[in-house]
C-alpha cells in the first residue's frame, strides 16, 4: 500500500496551474447563452393556498398527512399512531413545537422511551422504531421537510427509524425551492441541511417502486393549522 | 433543391415539391448542377470532403434566391452547420451564412414564407405522421402539422413514440444495421398499430427505411411523402 | 459476466451490441426503463413553468463556471476547509486510491460503506480498496446487487436495471445464505437489514458528489433511497470524491440544479433525500462524521476543458440522455464499454480512456438528438459525437477503404456529369439484382440493410431527367 504524500501545497498549486491553463484555453469553446434570465424563472409556488398543496404533494410522494387544528387535536393523534403502531423506543428532537404539544409527556405516559438528542448510544439509537420531529421549513411546492441538524436537531432521528413522524405547522411552510434559497444564509449552513420529500423509495429491481430501504419505510406528517388563538 | 436521395430514389417528391411551389404563387428554378448538400459526409467527420460539397453547393445556388427541399436534414445541413463548416476568416464561411439564411424546409417555406395558412385539399384516408428527427434542429414549429391539419377527408392517427428515431441516420444503418433494423422494426410496430393506410414523413431517408421493413412485412400501409400527399390532395399531381 | 473491461483487451462495441440485442429479458428491462423514464423526464418539463429557459439558465452557469473553474475550486477549498473539512488534490485515478488509502490507514479504517458515485466506479475504487484488505459495502441497493454479481453498472440512475427479478433473488439468496422470494419488498427488507449492519459496523463513508458550492464549501447528495444521507452521517470518517467540474459558484445558483435534476432523471419534482453537507459534524454535535474530506479530482477533465469538447463537462450525471436514446434502448448500458453509457458516455468514454479502443462509439449514434432535447443542460451531444468522428479521420484511425470511398463519393458528387452517371449505373445495377421493383438481398458491406428490410430500386427516371424533358416541352 502506498502511502507516499506529497507536500500538499505543491500539489495544490499543480493542480489548479493546470487547472488554470486549461481553463484559459476552454474559453475559446464557450457556448452561447442568454446574457440574462427573469427574476422568477420557473418559480412554481403554493397553489391553491401552501396548506392545501403541500398536503397533496406529500401524499404524492407517499407521505401519509394528518390535517389537525388545536393541541387537544395533535395529542389525540400522537397517541393513536403510538397505540396502532407501538414503538418501544423513540428517537426525539428537543424543539419549541414538540414542547408546545408536550411530546415527551405522551411518550412517557405510553411507556415510550425516548432517546434524546443527548442519548448517544448508538445500539440504541439504531434500535428506535420511531423518530419524531419538527422541522425548519416545509416546502408546498414540492411537499420536501427541510431538517437542519444542530444539536437538538440530530440527522439520525429523520433518517434511522423505520417510521419517521414530522410535527409541521402551517407557520413553517414555505411556497417554493427557490424561497428557501431566498432564507438561507450562505455562511451559516449547518453541518447537514436535508431535504426529505416522501418515505425512501427504490426503483431498483425492474422499476417497480419499494419503500425503506435506507430510510424511513413511512413518513407521517401531521399538518397544524394555525387557529386565532394558537399562532 | 432536390436532394441526392430524392433525386435517384424518390423523384415524386419533387415532381409534387415543384407543383406545390407553382400552385403557391412561386417561380421555381432547379440548378441542374447541384447534387449533393455534403451531409453523409459531415456526419462521418470527413472535413476536408464536406468542405468541398458545401463549396459546390454554395456555387450551385448563388443567385441570390431562397432555396426550397422537401427535406429536413438537408435543409439542417445546410441552416444549422453549413456556417460551421468553414473557419470565420474564410469567404467561404460568409457565403456559406448568407445561403443559411434562405434555404428552407418545404413545409417550413410554405407556412412561414408564402404565408399559407389555408389550403383547399381533399385526401380520402387514414394517415399517420412520422416527424423526422432533422426537424428538430430545424425548430420548424409544426408547419407540417399545420398543413396537415388542412387536409379535408384524411383522420390523421396519432403515432406512438412518434419521436423516437426509425433508425436510418444515413449511414449509421450501414455501420450498425442490427441495430439500426432494431429501431425500424420498433418505429414499424408503432405504425401498424395505427392501421393508417399511408405513414407520412418529410425526409427520403426515413421513409426509404421505413417502407423497407413494412414490405418486408407484407403490410398493407404505404409511404408517402409529405409534398406528395399535398400534391396529391391538392390535384397537382 | 465480470466486465472489467480496462483491464481486458479492447472492448468489443459490436459483439457486446448484438448479444444484447438477442437478449429478450434485456430487451424488456430496456424498454420498461426508457418508457417509464423518458416519459416522465418529458411531462415533468413540460409541467414546469419556463423549463427551457431554466435549462438554458443552467447551461450559462455551467458555461461560466468552467470559465473560471481555478477561481472557483480554490474558493471552495477555502470554504470547505473555513467549514472544517480538509481537502486533497488528485490529478488522476491513482491519486485518489492512495489518498483514500492514505486517510484509511491514518485514522484505522477497516469498513468502509460507499453510497452510488459514478466517480469513484471510474476510478475503480473498490478494487484498490479490497485489495488494501479493507472492507467495502455499496449500499445503494442496484450497486449493492452488482457487488453482489461481480458486475459494472448498466445505467446511471438504475444501474441493475438488467437484472429481473428472479436473477436478483437468486443472486441475494447464493450469496447472503438466506432465503428470499423474488418480490421487491421482500428483497428490500432483506437489503436494508444486511446493509444496516453495515453502516453501524462501517469506520468511512464514502460518496461522491451530485455539486460543490464554492461559496459555502458545501456539497449536496442527491438520493432516492438514503443512502447518501446515511453514508454522509453515520460512519467517523466522510469522503467525498468529485470530478472538477461538479463545482457551482453561489448557493443561489444550487435551486436552478435542484429543480432539473431529478426531473430530467425520472420525472420526479425532486428526489427523496437532498443533502446539503457543510463541513464535518459542528463541535457540540453528536451526530455526524468527525471529519470531512473533500477529494478534488482531474483524471483527464482538464484535458477536455481545454478542448472542443468542453461542453461534456457540462453534464449533471441525470441519465436523461440514456433513457431518450434509441440505441441505448436497444443495447444497453453495457454495451459501451465504460463507466459511462449512452450518449454522454459515447463522448466520455473515448475522451477518459481513449479513441483508438472505442472507435465504433461516436459512429453507434443516428444523431438523432433525442438525447439534447431531454439533456437539463442541452449539451449539444450530435456535434460533440461528430467532433469526435472528425477526430477518428484526422488520426487516421478510419481504415483506408472507408476513406477512400469518402474520397472518391466526394470526388463524384462534385462532378455532375460525373454523379449523373454513377446514379444512373447504380440504379441500372439495383434493378438488374431485384424482383419486381425490391431488392431482398444486398451484397458485402450494405447486406446488414436487407437482414430486417427490403430495398425499392430506383426508377429508371431520376428527377433531373424529368426536369430536363418537361423543360424541353415546356420552353
Amino acid at each position: 500500500m502506498n502511502s507516499f504524500t506529497p507536500d500538499p501545497s505543491d500539489t495544490k498549486n499543480a493542480f489548479l496551474n493546470r487547472v488554470r491553463q486549461a481553463t484559459v484555453k476552454g474559453r475559446s469553446f464557450r457556448v452561447t447563452t442568454p446574457d440574462s434570465f427573469p427574476d422568477q424563472l420557473a418559480y412554481v409556488g403554493a397553489s391553491p393556498s401552501p396548506l392545501l398543496c403541500i398536503k397533496r404533494e406529500l401524499e404524492s410522494v407517499g407521505a401519509k398527512v394528518y390535517c389537525l387544528s388545536g393541541k387537544t387535536a395533535v395529542q389525540d393523534c400522537l397517541n393513536q399512531v403510538l397505540e396502532k403502531r407501538n414503538p418501544q423506543s423513540v428517537l426525539s428532537w428537543t424543539h419549541p413545537v414538540l414542547e408546545k404539544y408536550e411530546i415527551g409527556r405522551l411518550l412517557h405516559e405510553q411507556h415510550v422511551t425516548l432517546c434524546s438528542p443527548d442519548d448517544q448510544n448508538t445500539d440504541r439509537r439504531f434500535k428506535a422504531e420511531m423518530g419524531i420531529s419538527s422541522v425548519d421549513w416545509a416546502i408546498a411546492e414540492t411537499g420536501s421537510l427541510i431538517v437542519c441538524s444542530k444539536l437538538e436537531q440530530p440527522t439520525d432521528v429523520s433518517l434511522l427509524p423505520p417510521v419517521h413522524l414530522a410535527l409541521v405547522e402551517e407557520t413553517q411552510i414555505i411556497p417554493d425551492i427557490f424561497d428557501l434559497f431566498t432564507l438561507l444564509e450562505p455562511q451559516g449552513l449547518p453541518s447537514n441541511l436535508g431535504f426529505i420529500t416522501g418515505p425512501s423509495k427504490t426503483g431498483d429491481i425492474e422499476l417497480k417502486l419499494t419503500t425503506g430501504v435506507h430510510g424511513p419505510k413511512e413518513l407521517l406528517v401531521f399538518l397544524i393549522e394555525s387557529s386565532p388563538s394558537s399562532p | 433543391m432536390i436532394t441526392c436521395l430524392a433525386d435517384v430514389l424518390r423523384p415524386n417528391v419533387g415532381k409534387a415539391t415543384v407543383a406545390l411551389l407553382e400552385h403557391f404563387g412561386a417561380t421555381v428554378h432547379f440548378p441542374e448542377q447541384q447534387t449533393c448538400c455534403g451531409q453523409p459526409f459531415f456526419n462521418s467527420g470527413v472535413e476536408k470532403q464536406t468542405q468541398q460539397l458545401a463549396k459546390h453547393t454554395i456555387e450551385v445556388f448563388a443567385d441570390g434566391r431562397p432555396v426550397v427541399t422537401p427535406s429536413g436534414s438537408c435543409a439542417a445541413m445546410i441552416r444549422a452547420e453549413y456556417p460551421h463548416v468553414f473557419s470565420s476568416s474564410s469567404p467561404w464561411h460568409t457565403r456559406a451564412t448568407e445561403l443559411a439564411g434562405r434555404t428552407f424546409e418545404l413545409a417550413e417555406f410554405l407556412v412561414h414564407q408564402l404565408g399559407v395558412t389555408k389550403v383547399d385539399a381533399q385526401y380520402d384516408g387514414t394517415i399517420t405522421y412520422h416527424p423526422a428527427c432533422h426537424l428538430r434542429a430545424l425548430q420548424a414549429d409544426n408547419a407540417v402539422e399545420q398543413l396537415l391539419d388542412q387536409i379535408k377527408g384524411t383522420q390523421c392517427i396519432p403515432l406512438r413514440k412518434s419521436d423516437q428515431c426509425c433508425g436510418f441516420g444515413g449511414s449509421f444503418s450501414v455501420r450498425y444495421p442490427e441495430i439500426s433494423g432494431a429501431m425500424v422494426i420498433d418505429k414499424v410496430s408503432c405504425i401498424e398499430e395505427t392501421q393508417a393506410d399511408t405513414v407520412i414523413s418529410t425526409d427520403t431517408g426515413c421513409l426509404m427505411n421505413i417502407e423497407g421493413c413494412l414490405h418486408r412485412n407484407n403490410s398493407k400501409t404505404q409511404t408517402m411523402h409529405f409534398a406528395e400527399l399535398l400534391a396529391t390532395g391538392l390535384n397537382l399531381i | 459476466m465480470t466486465t472489467d473491461y480496462k483491464k481486458q483487451p479492447h472492448h468489443e462495441f459490436l459483439s457486446a451490441s448484438q448479444e444484447a440485442l438477442g437478449k429478450a429479458s434485456l430487451q424488456i428491462a430496456l424498454s420498461r426503463l426508457t418508457d417509464t423514464l423518458a416519459a416522465g423526464n418529458r411531462s415533468a418539463f413540460s409541467a414546469l413553468p419556463d423549463s427551457d429557459l431554466l435549462r438554458e439558465k443552467a447551461r450559462s452557469i455551467k458555461d461560466h463556471t468552467l470559465a473560471s473553474l481555478d477561481t472557483y475550486l480554490e474558493q471552495l477549498s477555502d470554504s470547505v476547509i473555513s467549514k472544517g473539512g480538509q481537502v486533497h488534490w488528485a490529478k488522476d485515478a491513482q491519486d485518489v486510491r492512495n489518498i483514500i488509502l492514505d486517510i484509511a490507514q491514518k485514522k484505522q479504517v477497516q469498513r468502509i460503506v460507499k453510497s452510488k458515485s459514478m466517480t469513484t466506479e471510474e476510478i475503480h475504487l473498490n478494487d484498490a480498496l479490497e485489495n488494501a484488505n479493507l472492507e467495502v459495502i455499496e449500499t445503494d441497493f442496484g450497486e449493492y446487487i452488482l457487488q453482489l454479481a461481480k458486475e459494472r453498472p448498466s445505467h446511471l440512475v438504475a444501474p441493475a436495471v438488467h437484472k429481473t427479478r428472479e436473477e436478483i433473488a437468486d443472486l441475494l439468496e447464493s450469496e447472503l445464505k438466506i432465503p428470499v422470494t423474488p418480490e421487491p419488498e421482500a428483497m428490500a427488507k432483506l437489503a436494508r437489514n444486511q446493509l444496516r449492519k453495515q453502516f453501524q459496523k462501517a469506520d468511512m463513508g464514502i460518496t461522491g458528489v451530485n455539486f460543490a458550492v464554492a461559496e459555502t464549501g458545501t456539497i449536496v447528495l442527491v438520493s432516492n433511497e438514503g443512502n447518501a444521507r446515511l453514508t454522509a452521517t453515520i460512519p467517523r470518517i466522510h469522503v467525498a470524491v468529485m470530478g472538477i467540474e461538479k463545482v457551482i459558484p453561489a448557493l443561489k445558483d444550487l435551486p436552478v440544479f435542484i429543480k432539473l435534476l431529478a426531473r430530467a432523471a425520472t420525472g420526479q419534482k425532486i428526489s427523496v433525500y437532498t443533502s446539503l453537507v457543510t463541513g464535518p459534524r459542528r463541535t457540540e454535535e453528536h451526530v455526524g462524521p468527525q471529519e470531512f474530506h473533500l477529494v478534488i479530482m482531474d483524471n483527464g477533465r482538464t484535458d477536455i476543458l481545454g478542448s472542443p469538447m468542453r461542453e461534456s463537462l457540462f453534464c449533471i450525471r441525470c441519465g436523461a440522455c440514456l433513457n431518450a436514446c434509441p440505441i441505448y434502448r436497444n443495447v444497453g448500458g453495457h454495451a459501451y464499454g465504460g463507466t459511462y453509457s449512452g450518449p454522454i458516455g459515447a463522448v466520455l468514454t473515448p475522451l477518459y480512456d481513449n479513441l483508438e479502443d472505442h472507435h465504433h462509439l461516436p459512429h453507434a449514434s443516428s444523431l438523432c438528438g433525442s438525447c439534447q432535447a431531454a439533456c437539463p443542460v442541452k449539451i449539444a451531444i450530435p456535434e460533440l459525437l461528430v467532433r469526435l468522428r472528425a477526430s477518428l479521420n484526422r488520426q487516421k484511425l478510419t481504415p483506408f477503404v472507408e476513406r477512400l470511398i469518402y474520397q472518391t463519393w466526394a470526388h463524384t458528387m462534385v462532378r455532375p456529369g460525373l454523379y449523373r452517371l454513377a446514379s444512373s449505373f447504380a440504379g441500372w445495377l439495383m434493378r438488374l439484382g431485384a424482383s419486381g421493383n425490391w431488392l431482398t438481398k444486398m451484397p458485402g458491406p450494405i447486406k446488414g440493410w436487407t437482414q430486417t428490410r427490403d430495398f425499392r430500386t430506383p426508377p429508371k427516371q431520376s428527377f433531373r431527367n424529368w426536369w430536363k424533358k418537361q423543360k424541353n416541352i415546356r420552353f
